[in-house]
């Protein structure tokens, strides 16, 4: 696994690897013995090439609280895929089309409507299921193409924010 | 693996709304769930200590190991039945550690009606003792019985699935090489004595067990004999002659403590390995998901918020993100063990039905463990799915399933109606231990959906005639319909059924899937195998 860590902010590739049976630390192109001792009570002697320092970890899930030199940091470990994710997102996207063929339960927008994300726009029905067609990003209502009552076929343009 | 990012505002109207709504759902059911394992009239818990014996919680206390947990199946089995004269069908069955064996409890009840078995009953141990098959457990019963309740004898006896069955599938087990204790703590009559004679080992209370084909009155009826039950088929008469009893006891503690320490002799049975790594608590708290549910299950929420309070970490690796949406797939861990999850956002088309069913092969070829959640009102419906082939695509979710050699599991978490029950692996497909949430509800569809579709034919038929109903006559039609259906469809008429093993507290869920994987663990996975997929 690779390891990716967050600290204050920053993101911070360093990875934990043996080298002829001990532990080194390797962190931008640069291999460093590792050494770390359990004090006891959440206090470790941490020995990093020649460097050496007395720190309180405490774990919680992916999150670290360190205590170092008088300061706390908090460590988060990330998730490699997530970290590298392209970023792509709903905030092009102006119309909601309809998952399925339905009905329209009820119309909560009107054309002009400022909304925010989260906020309901619109829910249908279908196949006993009714579903809420939300707002998928802060904007305004451009058009809202059905009435309550009307029916629908599958992917029909539901509700338009302006771009 | 990547944590799943929760979308819901705990502070919201709508949150706080749900919970206060689904805490009176979870205390309704806990009220039931206490009534059927403690209210008894007084004079039969007399009776009882009259007779010195424990009540058959309290033996279960004594039987398993001290601060381990004991999964109850099926508590509110019968709850609709015999006007409530039998409750948890006068059994009480489950999952417990015993010496650090996990082993399977079957316990009769005395405290009502003798112990008699009502048709409910047999159905509820014969489906103890095919949860032991399935998953390779030891079996330890209580055994404290009148017998079949002979007012229903016609019920409890000579079908495919009553009391024969019992004593068939108690062979099947030790033919398995998977041993039964018996602790005879009451009568063991008729059919009831062949558990104990079946069982690989027995232990009987001297004074209060006794084992025999007919009883006192029925050998005096037959034959004139006058005997006492004790010089009938006690303790001493089996232990010491007739050899059908193996260890006598002179209490129940005794016996109790005799069968911790027979079972403590039982090999240890090596687990099939699955990927496992250190468990982790949700990230998110599992309290949460009664404001998640919602007030009615018609309305449609994202399963991931339900699997983000479920497994470990709140770590989701999905499959097929973008495909199929209506059918969400994908890896977790739940209690440290690596399983495949489904869940349903919405109803199912082709495409997630496909996706469903190469999951799930997925999921077989590397010895993935497989969760249902089942929320599903059906597979698509209308010309445009027809032409595109839903039945056929729906086939294959079902080959698959159905299929499946991994251990299935399913929680009905919301609405199952139709085929959708199918896909998702519904009671007729083996799940090795299947649970509902007390808001659930199954029918073959929807109650307005079946009103209606009655309604048509009545007036269809009618038109026929040249008659004609107006708005009141047509509701007297649909009314009946629709409140047969709604008590017919929730959860207490099909846990009374045992059409599950129990309706669970969702914030228990965690833990009950936990106890089960590890159980079915006891049993060796096939290589995957299928049928014919319709392509």
């Amino acid at each position: 696994m690779r390891s990716l860590y967050n600290i204050a902010g920053q993101s911070i590739d360093a990875q934990l690897l043996r080298r002829a049976g001990k532990p080194v630390l390797t962190h931008d192109n640069k291999e460093s013995a590792i050494n770390i001792q359990d004090l006891g009570d959440d206090e470790y002697r941490v020995t990093v090439g020649d460097q050496s320092a007395s720190l309180l970890a405490v774990r919680e899930g992916d999150q670290y609280f360190i205590h170092l030199n008088g300061r706390n940091y908090l460590i988060e470990c990330e998730d490699e895929a997530q970290a590298a994710a392209g970023g792509a997102s709903d905030a092009d996207r102006t119309t909601a089309t309809a998952p399925m063929p339905g009905t329209v339960v009820s119309v909560n927008a009107e054309a002009g409507q400022a909304v925010s994300e989260g906020d309901t726009l619109i829910v249908i029905e279908s196949m006993k299921m009714e579903t809420t067609i939300a707002a998928w990003r802060d904007g305004t209502v451009a058009a809202v193409n059905f009435k309550v009552g009307d029916s629908f076929d599958r992917l029909a343009v539901l509700v338009q924010l302006e771009e | 693996m990547q944590r799943i990012i929760s979308k819901i505002d705990t502070n919201s109207e709508l949150f706080k709304k749900n919970k206060e709504h689904n805490l009176n759902v979870r205390d309704e059911f806990l009220e039931k769930q206490r009534q059927a394992r403690f209210d008894r009239p007084q004079r039969d818990l007399d009776r009882l200590s009259r007779q010195k014996k424990l009540f058959v919680r309290d033996r279960i206390d004594l039987l398993i190991d001290p601060g381990t947990p004991f999964l109850e199946l099926s508590s509110l089995a019968a709850n609709r039945s015999y006007d409530g004269d039998s409750p948890s069908a006068s059994i009480v069955t489950g999952i417990g550690i015993v010496n650090g064996r996990e082993v399977l409890i079957h316990a009769d009840d005395s405290s009502v009606k003798g112990g008699a078995w009502y048709p409910l009953s047999m159905k509820k141990i014969v489906r103890m003792l095919d949860i032991a098959i399935e998953n390779k457990l030891p079996v330890v019963h209580l055994c404290d019985s009148a017998g079949g309740f002979l007012p229903l004898q016609s019920k409890v006896f000579a079908d495919r699935h009553q009391g024969g069955r019992v004593f068939r599938n108690q062979c099947q087990l030790s033919k398995m090489g998977i041993p039964q204790v018996s602790v005879v703590l009451g009568h063991c009559t008729a059919g009831g004595a062949y558990i104990p004679s079946l069982s690989e080992y027995s232990v009987i209370v001297r004074g209060t067990g006794a084992v025999f084909l007919g009883g006192p009155p029925l050998v005096k009826a037959a034959t004139g004999e006058i005997i006492t039950a004790d010089e009938l088929g006690g303790c001493d008469l089996h232990t010491q002659i007739s050899g059908t009893a193996d260890y006598p006891a002179d209490s129940e503690q005794e016996a109790i403590a005799k069968a911790r320490e027979i079972v403590a002799q039982f090999n240890p049975r090596e687990k099939t390995k699955i990927a496992q790594q250190a468990p982790e608590e949700p990230f998110y708290d599992p309290e949460e998901l009664y404001g998640i549910i919602p007030q009615d299950n018609k309305l449609q929420y994202d399963v991931r918020e339900l699997i983000a309070r479920l497994v470990d970490g709140s770590r989701f690796s999905e499959y097929q993100p973008a495909y199929g949406s209506t059918l969400v797939c994908g890896f977790v861990h739940i209690w440290g063990y690596k399983v495949g999850i489904l869940g349903n956002n919405g109803v199912l088309f082709n495409d997630s039905s496909l996706k469903g069913a190469h999951f799930m092969q997925l999921c077989n070829q590397n010895k993935t463990p497989l969760v249902f959640l089942q929320n599903i009102t059906g597979f698509m419906v209308g010309r445009e799915y027809e032409k595109m082939g839903i039945c056929k695509d729906g086939a294959k979710m079902i080959m698959a399933q159905a299929c499946s050699n991994v251990p299935k599991f399913t929680v009905m978490v919301g609405g199952s109606f139709g085929a959708g029950n199918y896909g998702m692996c519904g009671r007729a497909f083996d799940s090795r231990l299947l649970f509902s949430w007390p808001n659930s509800k199954i029918s073959v569809m929807g109650g307005e959906q079946a009103a209606d579709v009655l309604v048509d034919i009545k007036l269809a038929q009618l038109k026929k005639e040249g008659v004609t109903l107006n708005e009141e006559e047509i509701a007297a039609i649909r009314e009946p319909v629709l409140a047969e259906y709604e008590k017919e469809s929730d959860a207490y008429h099909s846990t009374s059924e045992l059409w599950d093993d129990g309706i669970i507290d969702p914030v228990d869920t965690r833990n009950a899937l936990g106890i089960a994987i590890s159980a079915s663990l006891n049993e060796s996975i096939e290589d995957p195998s299928y049928g014919i997929f319709r392509v």
